[in-house]
């Protein structure tokens, strides 16, 4: 098979996503007063409603519609003021009431978006962006400094309810082949469930990646989900199907499942994009079909096909009310919205000077966003605390998060890494105290024995020695030592400095300061 | 009477509902049928054009909504009281090929 490098040369890829997330912050089941609680025993948080028996009647959670049209607000939704509840019509054991009550044509949020900024290695799966100047635009992508920025329109985001859990026995590894028998399990049945659906906007697993990373963050930062893809409650499905290059006309598309971290989604869609090419290029044709990433074997395999074309007879929910929503109430949700990454990336650009791709990645993780806030905050009386930031934001986005790349299960909150530590480090490095190089292996030490900055600096006797006179005479010692040498350098042979600073550095055991030692080599040998 | 619903249609609606029928419960269940439709043959007779449709009997209600408190659940014990068979507090069925719907 060609590499998704090589088939995207000739083919475009057109790609939307589906995303659902539970809302776990609730209290509540979306129709009902059950506890939402994740790892209950079994059918524990059930009630008439969820259960789907006869002359139950549902009442929707305040706080779901509030949590829904905060997410609309953080994604640039228009706010539907009219819409209602429908029920999706299907007959199967995951729920009791054989239908799901969804949202029919019109949701809560409509046509919303968001920016993605892509940089790095991955910018390079966008087709020939070298050929963009940075600020020019082509399609919905703009050219940056340091990658590009792409538009990408959010359909609508709608309300709707999860299932219960099934497991199946007899069949081999809880998979429905093979099993005679299924254990069906309630308590997620009717768990408050939110749906955003993309436009076929995203054209490489790196913009489909980076938009679950983002909206996972917006979502994290409002507060409605914990959106953890292990435990299921943040999900996602993608539709790919491709074109050639300059084609108008949209290729057969098939429907990806089982994308539950951020790799498998960004493989899964890579895999697909290149089976496809092959199946095409080899003059066969796509099925519309659901396809299972499975990322043990690397490769996406059918799903059953149905003989009979889904039909879930949507119609609307007789038992619920229909909204409409005031200017106060959505006046009210959007009181609550907190800063936002994006918001928060603007910020540091404008308040410490930082560079757009800092800033972003600072805010790629709230907790590293959050744990630079908390540094900030403790330079923030200091006259020129800001000249802190460009240090801190180097080594949150570099140490500390290759370190957390490093100990995925280890949260930053809980290293020994504190804000004042970090802060007392930095200013180790700004006070010439230690040299970056040191400060590496402070930053490691911190990580490994847990104590402050200054007691490892002190113990490992790394203190840098920056006091001109001390430094003054071990140069006066080391040219008095190699007077072949400075002869050698006065005729020319400049060559030589790296051996002068090298044989000072290693009279201090690595102390001295470089710089100063650079600048007093220089000084006496002119 | 017009035939507004052939035996065909009412095959997959039963087959929908997972109701059984007997061929002449299907032959009487479409005459059935046809006979209510064609009672609803008047409404078509007034100039409806521009009128919403009616989705819900209930008058003005809407945004009904709850706080987001927790009410009481069933037992364990009660909510499998009607389970023909369950199995560690799950309800235990026959295996059903398929995928549910799609979420
Ligand atoms: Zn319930």
């Amino acid at each position: 098979m060609k590499s998704l490098e090589e088939v995207l040369e000739t083919w475009e890829a057109v790609i939307g996503l589906e995303i659902h997330s539970e809302l776990t912050t609730l209290n509540t089941k979306m129709f009902c007063g059950c506890k939402l609680e994740f790892g209950a025993a079994p059918n524990t948080h059930t009630c008439p409603v969820c259960l789907g028996l006869p002359g139950a009647l549902p009442v929707p959670n305040k706080a779901a519609i509030e949590s829904i049209v905060l997410a609309g607000l953080a994604t640039n939704c228009d706010i539907e003021k009219h819409s209602m509840f429908y029920r999706k019509n299907y007959m199967y054991p995951d729920m009791a009431k054989n239908f799901q009550t969804t949202q029919g044509p019109i949701a809560f949020c409509m046509r919303g978006h968001l920016d993605l900024d892509v940089d790095g290695p991955a910018a390079k799966e966008r087709y020939r962006l070298d050929s963009l100047e940075p600020g020019e635009s082509s399609g919905n992508i703009v050219r940056t400094e340091d990658g590009y920025r792409a538009h990408v329109g959010i359909t609508r985001i709608h309300m709707e309810e999860d299932a219960g859990k099934m497991v199946h026995i007899g069949g081999g590894e809880g998979r429905i082949a093979g099993a005679k028998e299924s254990l069906v399990d309630y308590n997620r049945a009717g768990t408050p469930l939110i749906e955003l659906v993309t436009e076929p906007d995203l054209r490489t697993p790196e913009e489909a990646r980076l938009f679950m990373q983002k909206l996972r963050q917006i979502y994290l930062a409002i507060g409605i989900s914990d959106c953890s893809m292990e435990e299921g409650s943040l999900r996602c499905d993608g539709n790919v199907s491709l074109r050639r290059r300059g084609s108008a006309q949209f290729g057969t598309k098939t429907e990806l499942k089982n994308m539950n971290s951020f790799k498998n989604l960004h493989d899964g869609l890579a895999y697909e994009i290149c089976r496809q090419a092959q199946v095409l290029e080899e003059g066969g044709v796509i099925y519309q079909e659901t396809r299972h990433w499975d990322p043990s074997a690397k490769r996406t395999i059918v799903m059953r096909v149905k003989e009979t074309a889904d039909d879930y007879r949507l119609f609307p929910e007789p038992d619920l009310a229909p909204y409409d929503l005031s200017d106060e109430f959505i006046e009210r949700v959007r009181a609550k919205l907190p800063e936002l990454p994006d918001q928060k990336a603007a910020r540091y650009s404008a308040s410490f000077g930082l560079s757009a791709y800092d800033a972003r990645h600072l805010v790629d993780h709230r907790a590293t966003a959050d744990f630079f806030d908390e540094c900030m905050a403790l330079v923030a009386a200091e006259k020129d605390g800001s000249k802190f930031a460009k240090p801190l934001a180097n080594l949150i986005i570099n140490d500390v998060t290759s370190y957390l790349n490093a100990h995925p299960e280890v949260a930053l909150t809980d290293t020994p890494l504190t804000a004042s530590r970090a802060v007392g480090l930095v200013r180790l490095q700004s006070d010439g105290a230690i040299s970056s190089k040191q400060s590496k292996q402070v930053f490691a030490a911190i990580m490994e024995e847990d104590k402050d900055p200054d007691i490892i600096v002190e113990e490992k006797g790394m203190k840098q020695v920056s006091d001109a006179g001390a430094i003054e005479a071990v140069v006066d010692e080391v040219l008095a030592a190699n007077p072949e040498k400075v002869a050698q350098f006065r005729d020319g042979k400049t060559g030589l400095m790296g051996f002068f600073v090298g044989q000072c550095m290693k009279a201090m055991r690595g102390q001295g300061n470089p710089k100063v030692i650079n600048d007093l080599l220089s000084q006496k040998l002119s | 009477m017009t035939e507004h619903v052939s035996q065909a249609d009412v095959r997959a609606i039963a087959e929908y509902a997972r109701i059984g029928l007997t061929a002449e419960e299907v032959v009487s269940m479409t005459a059935d049928l046809n006979a209510i439709i064609d009672s609803l043959a008047p409404i078509t007779e007034y100039d409806l054009e521009g009128v919403p449709p009616t989705f819900h009997p209930i008058g003005d209600l809407s945004n009904v909504m709850r706080e987001d408190k927790v009410r009481g659940s069933f037992t364990q014990e009660v909510a499998l009281s009607n389970a023909p068979k369950q199995e560690d507090g799950s309800f235990l069925i026959p295996s059903i090929l398929g995928e549910g719907g799609d979420r």
